[in-house]
Parts: structure tokens; sequence; C-alpha cells
């Protein structure tokens, strides 16, 4: 997977920054505690209309305007890049063209975007790359237009670690179920920034030229139901792999259903069950198999492990969620770990709850 | 590179020429971000640039001094030369080390021109050191410089019934040595028969014998990896993040039976470490640790549930997951497959275009082999990185060369003992910042130097993986948890029998 690492692509400038991040004022704070409100309630009303439809369009409610797309390719000389489009100024092409400014990318093209966005009349740069590796990762920064360039005022210090210039947030497009997308809500830009897990999904509205560590923020907690629709073959086409008859059919959908064997704080904290009734005979340490599911992969996020019974024979199902987006499940033979088959699992995803306040952005938006 | 000549009066000794070339044909054009310009570590952009048309060929040229796996590259053209910068008397010079005319040898052909000799001119029975070259070594004084790499051919010592044969001679007594008693010898016999064992017909005639240590150290340097040591690398249970400070206590579940993934591609493993020059434990170690997570514990050769995926059916395969357009066609072309660089950019774009763009993704997919008649020769390439095992391990390699892991694999291993509450109470794995960037270069490139970043994947169950492999290649202590280097294998029961 070939990585370039950006050096300058112009004409590189070192001056100290003229502005350093803002800190937000109170001004700021019932803004953003504003254009939380309207998003909230855009959120509820959509879920009002159409209760069982995700959230992913709501960015959409809140479209950029006065904005221009384009893309350069690193590897291209400053004496080869032309001005991409009519709708950037010849202002703004020199600007861009005295800023110097990193990201890594996998393929060499880094996305741009010019738009205001602290509403002083001139448009900033945001710029993002696809990093790639098997988190399929990319990157997302912002540069403040200042005199007569861009200038990075997140992270004025020189910081040999940033990953790009000017780094707000980042995406992880495997392992993880995030994205970011440009909404202006109440005339102020923000980057919407989703975290998708299996039982809640939190929306954080970050302002570009803002380091403050509280992000204000949604959640959204879901309860899952399944039915007798809710078990498919793993491949779509193919056979259940493992048949079930009625009677355990309606036992795994009971067990699907019951809270306990979910994973949670509190269960972890109390004394657990096992899953499976361990054999009279069974060695200690084997009889760990039977309290917990399998190992499985950071592709998907382990929820749950249930009883399977087959035939009379109890099984370990272990429950994954591609962070919300489905599940599968795993069962496997608590005497040997041998894995007997996968079942696809749908469930049908019901709000509990909608919450807003403020989070740390440290703490949960990974950069 | 070192020249070695053999020496004018001991024969058995081949002495270096001059001071050893290090780097010297490393050139700027292959230097790679902070490699330092270290020949080995940039040999991928070496092997792009003087191999073109079939990379992954030359690069076993520069590597094996020859195309090793001739059932799967063809160097082109076939008699692309090896220059190499070598010292002889009075200089250095150019030599096409690819000539027909130069043999090749490796540490298994144990070459005579690094000591090792095969010594079987002392002809009698009697358990003394009567060779005349070793009586010449000492005498010219490099006895001590080259007695490791002696082998040498007498009776064998643990056969009891050729006792009186080999020690007859002390009751004889010499110059030396007085005269042994009946009565002492028959102390030594008995003490000696009751340390021998049934040796079988073997037993009764001479043996080459290798020196003990030598051979140890020697054969270390293969690290080639047997079925018991690939299946003790894989720990009994993995610590997983289930959410933010959340982490669960997994069993794995590992079959390596015949047809299993882990029985049929260790030979392939084996040989495409070779390869890539993952050929030192800790390089082991840091590779291992990363594709036995993600290949789900040597059990998924693709990623699980690619049809759903957006990217399919450019989806991860491989030991490290090869995916997306773009990737799949570098690898194609270190490979020298050739194709329509046109179809490589529409895909590549098409990739970029639905990554930036999430909406688009399930309703204005045009990634599908059919929408962009991908010809049937790129489907096959493509899936043979799943099914096919050399593809499996050489997709990896090509990634391990590209990434450059082998220079964050050997900064120091400065192991960080680690513990995290789980729901099996609380459990430890170590960890060190040359496995985080090994780690960081196959799933978050963007951000090796952010040691211990939450925003890699996977990375405590990497650990895990990492603690088993320094038991089993390595000397190297674990720390206790007074961080004193003691503790000989991973806490919490982790190691697999092998």
């Amino acid at each position: 997977m070939k990585r370039v690492l950006l050096f300058p692509i112009l004409t590189f400038f070192i001056v100290s920054p003229l502005f350093a991040a803002q800190q937000r004022s109170q001004h700021d704070v019932e803004s953003d505690n504003s254009a939380l409100t309207l998003l909230h309630n855009t959120m509820a009303e959509m879920l009002q209309k159409e209760p069982r439809q995700g959230l992913e369009k709501i960015a959409d409610k809140f479209p950029l305007s006065n904005y221009t797309d384009f893309k350069i390719n690193t590897e291209a000389s400053i004496k080869t890049i032309k001005k991409p489009s009519t709708e950037i100024s010849k202002d703004e092409w020199q600007a861009f063209i005295k800023t110097t400014f990193n990201a890594d990318s996998e393929s060499g093209e880094v996305n741009c975007k010019l738009v205001d966005l602290d509403d002083d009349g001139e448009r900033d740069l945001i710029i993002s790359s696809y990093s790639g590796g098997t988190g399929l990762f990319s990157y997302t920064g912002v540069l403040k237009r200042v005199g007569d360039k861009f200038v990075d005022i997140n992270n004025y210090t020189e910081n040999d670690t940033q990953v790009i210039t000017g780094a707000l947030y980042s995406e992880n497009g495997r392992g993880a179920n995030q994205w970011g997308q440009w909404v202006r809500i109440n005339n102020q830009v923000y980057a919407l920034w989703f975290n998708g897990e299996y039982d809640e999904d939190t929306f954080y509205l970050l302002r570009p030229f803002n380091k403050d560590n509280k992000i204000p923020s949604i959640t959204i907690y879901y309860q899952y139901e399944y039915d007798n629709t809710a078990i498919e073959p793993q491949d779509e086409g193919k056979q259940l792999n493992l048949a079930l008859n009625d009677h355990d059919k309606k036992q795994l959908i009971k067990s699907l259903n019951t809270k306990k064997y979910y994973f949670n704080k509190q269960k972890e904290e109390q004394e657990q069950e096992t899953i499976c009734p361990i054999p009279a005979g069974t060695s200690s340490e084997d009889a760990a198999h039977y309290w917990t599911e399998i190992a499985g992969s950071y592709v998907t996020q382990p929820v749950a492990v249930i009883p399977v019974w087959l035939n009379g024979t109890c099984f370990i199902g272990s429950v994954e969620s591609y962070f919300g987006r489905g599940e599968l499940m795993t069962i496997s033979s608590p005497k040997d770990l041998n894995i007997l088959g996968t079942y696809s699992i749908t469930g049908v995803r019901h709000i509990k709850s909608i919450k807003s306040g403020w989070k740390s952005r440290e703490e949960n938006i990974p950069l | 590179m070192i020249t070695r000549r053999q020496n004018t009066i001991t024969e058995a000794r081949f002495d270096m020429v001059g001071e050893p070339l290090v780097n010297a044909d490393a050139d700027q054009l292959d230097n790679g971000q902070d490699t330092v310009l270290k020949y080995e570590y940039n040999l991928y952009n070496t092997a792009k640039r003087l191999y073109p048309q079939n990379p992954s060929a030359g690069f076993e040229l520069l590597r094996f001094g020859r195309v090793i796996n001739t059932e799967y590259e063809i160097l082109t053209p076939a008699d692309a030369p090896l220059w190499r910068t070598v010292r002889f008397p009075g200089g250095t010079g150019m030599v096409n080390l690819a000539s027909p005319g130069i043999k090749k040898f490796s540490d298994a052909d144990f070459p005579h021109w690094m000591g090792w000799r095969m010594v079987d001119d002392d002809t009698d029975n009697n358990s003394q050191c009567n060779s005349p070259l070793i009586a010449g070594l000492q005498d010219s004084g490099h006895f001590s410089d080259l007695s490791g790499c002696l082998v040498c051919h007498f009776p064998l010592e643990w056969n009891a019934t050729t006792f009186d044969q080999r020690y007859a001679w002390l009751k004889a007594g010499s110059d030396d040595a007085p005269a042994m008693s009946e009565e002492d010898f028959d102390r030594l016999k008995s003490h000696a028969s009751a340390l021998c064992f049934d040796t079988g017909e073997l037993g009764t005639s001479r043996m080459w014998h290798f020196h003990p240590t030598a051979f140890i150290a020697h054969f270390r340097k293969c690290c080639w990896i047997s079925k018991q040591e690939l299946k003790q690398l894989i720990p009994l249970n993995v610590i997983r993040m289930a959410r933010r400070n959340s982490y669960l206590w997994e069993p794995i579940a590992y079959r390596d039976a015949t047809g299993s993934m882990a029985d049929s591609i260790r030979i392939h493993l084996n040989k495409g470490m070779q390869k890539y020059l993952i050929n030192t434990p800790l390089r082991i170690a840091c590779f291992l640790g990363n594709a036995i997570q993600e290949t789900q514990w040597l059990s998924q050769r693709e990623e699980v549930g690619s049809r759903q995926i957006w990217y399919y059916p450019w989806h991860g395969r491989g030991l490290l997951q090869l995916t997306s357009p773009g990737n799949y066609f570098d690898y194609f072309s270190f490979r020298g497959l050739i194709y329509i660089n046109d179809i490589k950019n529409r895909l590549s774009a098409e990739y970029n275009r639905l990554y930036t763009n999430r909406n688009a993704r399930q309703t204005d997919n045009h990634l599908s082999d059919t929408e962009n008649d991908i010809p049937h020769n790129i489907i096959t390439w493509r899936n043979n990185v799943s099914s096919d095992d050399h593809d499996v391990v050489g997709s990896a390699g090509f990634y391990w060369v590209s990434a450059y892991m082998a220079y964050h694999s050997d900064a120091e291993h400065e192991l960080e003992r680690c513990s995290v509450n789980t729901n099996s109470r609380i459990k430890i794995y170590y960890r060190s910042s040359a496995f985080w960037k090994a780690s960081a270069s196959v799933n978050l490139p963007g951000r090796i130097n952010t040691l211990y970043s939450t925003a890699l994947n996977g990375f405590n169950d990497r650990c895990c993986v990492y603690g088993s492999a320094i038991t089993v290649l390595t000397e190297q202590k674990f720390p206790d948890n007074n961080g004193i280097k003691i503790v000989e294998k991973p806490e919490s029961n982790q190691l697999r029998r092998g």
C-alpha cells in the first residue's frame, strides 16, 4: 500500500502564525447550543417521519454554500499546477500557491475545499487525504485565510507527529463506523463528525478553528428487537450453515432478545453466569470456554455472547456488530472451540433515547 | 559486502580483503523516508528501478543473487544483470553477480570460505584428537577462530560398547599422563556407560560432529518456523477492546489440521519471510504479530462478509489485507503482471470518489467487475491474493518492503508491561514502541510517530501475538510488575503449547 509523504507542495514560507486557534467565548457556547438544539430537533423530526431510517443523511439537511472543491496531486510540480476552477479567484489561488501543508496520502492526491469557515468574509481552506492502511484511514485539516495565504492556526506549534496540517478529525474506514461532513447550522460552519456503535450513535459538532476539549454532541441510544426473520445465511443466497429446527430457532431468537447476554459495564462488574452448562469433569482451564465468546477481529465489535441450542446440545454464539450496520454470529463448541458456522443477524433498531450534551474531544475523537 | 581470500599459509582460513563495504550500492534515488540510505531497507525501490518489468523477480535477484521461486517469477529480461560493488586486493570494482559463472551460496551450504570445514584426517579410533589439520591450526594460532566451524569425524562418545576401544590407551600411560589403574578405569567406564544410550547401528561407526553451540547459533539464522512453533505463536487468549475502556478476554479457536489455512500456508510463509527479509526474530515478531491478527488467527485469507462491503470486490485479501484497486494494481506491477493503466486509474478514481462520498457507496457504486469490463486475467490475479498461498504471503511481503516495516522492526524492543481490566479479571500484555510503529505502518500509516494512539485498530490483540512471538523466537525476558526483566513468558497463561 503505497504511501506518499507530501512535502510542502509549493512555495515554502516560514512565518510565525498571526492567529492562535480561538477558545470558545460565551457567545460561541450559546451559538453551539442553539445549533445543537436545531440538529437535535431535526433528527427527532426525521425519526418521527421514518422511525427506522438511519440518520446518515442528517448532514444533507444543513448544506454548505459558496464552496469550491478541487483536487491536487502533490507529485506535480508547481510549474504544472494550474488553477483548477473558475470559481477560485485569482487572489485565492495566489494564497493557495503560497501556502505550505503536508498530508499523508496513499495516492498522492489531496482533496481541497475553499469555504468561509469563520464568517469573516474570506474563504478558508479544508484539506483531506486518504492515508489507507488496513484501517482505511483518512484525515481532514483546516487552514485559515490570513493575509496572503492559508495558515494552520489549530496546531500552530510545529508538530512532527501531525498527520495533516491543521488536523481536525480522522475517519476510520474499517474497524469503526465513522464519517465527517461539513454543515452550516445557523450560519456557523461545523464539521459534523459521526461515530457509530452497536447500541449508540454520536454526532459531534466540531468548530473548525477551536481547540476547546469540550465538544457539543448528540448521542442516540438504541435497543434491538430480533424476530423470526432476523437469522439469515452469512453469504447471500446460500443455505443456513447449521440448519435450525423451529424449536431451536425460537430459543435462539429468545436469547438474542435477552439483555443479560449483552456486554455492558454492569455485566462486567457483576458475577457472570456460564453461557452453556459445564459438563462434569471439565478442567478449570477448559471450563473458561463455557463463559465467553471466541476471539473475533477488530473489523467488528463484540456485543453479546449467547447460548445456541442445536438438537439438545449447547453451543456458544458470539455476536458481533459492524458498529451498528448489521450483526453476525459465529457458533462454536465450548468443548473444543471448534467453529461450526456463522449466521448473519439483522435486528430492528429502536431508539431508546436521544441526549444532547458536551463531550471530551480528547477521549472521543482520536487523531 | 565482504570479499574473502584464502590465506596462503593456513588454507582453512579465508581473510577479509579490506574493510566490509557497507551500503556501497545504496542509491539516493531509492532512499525511503527515514531509512538513512540503508541498502537493505530500500531494496523494494531498487528492484522497481532496476527491474521494472518484474520487480518481484528482480527483488529475488537482489536478495539471493538468482531467482528462487522459478515457479512464480520470471526475470525479465532473463539475463538482467546484478552489478554490485566488490572489493578486490588493491581496490574496488563492479561485478555482475547474476552471471551464471558465479556460484551462489547461503548459510545453508555451510560455505568453506566462512570457515566451515569437514575434518576427517584423524583416522584412529582412540577418541584422541590427532588431526593434522587441527594441529596445524593450533600451531598457527587460528584454532580458536575456526574451532566452531570444524565438523569433525570421530567415533561416537555415547556408545558404551566402544568404550574400551576409545579409551584403552589411558591404561598404557604416556609422556603427558601416567597410566590409569584398572580400578580407576573401571570406575570411569562405569560412569561413562551410565551416561550412554542405545545408539543403534550408527553408534558403532565414526560420526560427524558439529560444535554444539556454534551449530545452534548457525541454525538460528534459518528462522524457519515449524508447525509446532507456528502454533505457539497463537496465544491461547486475546485481549480485545469491546468499546472504549472495556476489554474482553477471548479464547482463540486455532486449527492447524491438514487442509487448514495455518497448515497449508506455513511453507509459503517461511519462504516468503526469507524472500522479503523478514529474517530476524524481532522482524518475524513484528510481521506475524500483525499478520496473525489481520487473518483472525490464521483462519481467514480474505475479509469476512466482503460481499456487503462497499469496496467489494477490492476488499481485504492476503496476510496483511491488501485493499483498494490502487494497492492491488501496485502489487500486480510489482509481480510484473501487465495491465492497461486506464483500468487502474478508473477503478482508483471510483474508489476515491466513493470514499469521500459515503452516501453514494450503496446507491451509486461502480466498482463491480462487470460494470468495468474487467479482463478475466485481472480478476484471477486479484482472487489469487486470497486463493493462492504464494500471493497470500507475497502481497503481505510486498507491503512489508514497500512500507519499510523492517526499519521499524529493527529498533530496540523495550518491552512494557501493560495490565487491563477485562471481563475475566486483570490481564497482562506487552508492547514496545518498535512493535507499535510496525503495527501502525500496517493499520494506521499516517500516525507511525504518534505512539500508542487509540486510533489503531486492535493493538491489544496484536500485542498478545507479539508477546508469544517474543517468547518463542527470542531470549528476551519480560518485565515483571516492578519493571525488572526476569519473566520468561507472558503472564496470564497466554502461551500455547506446541
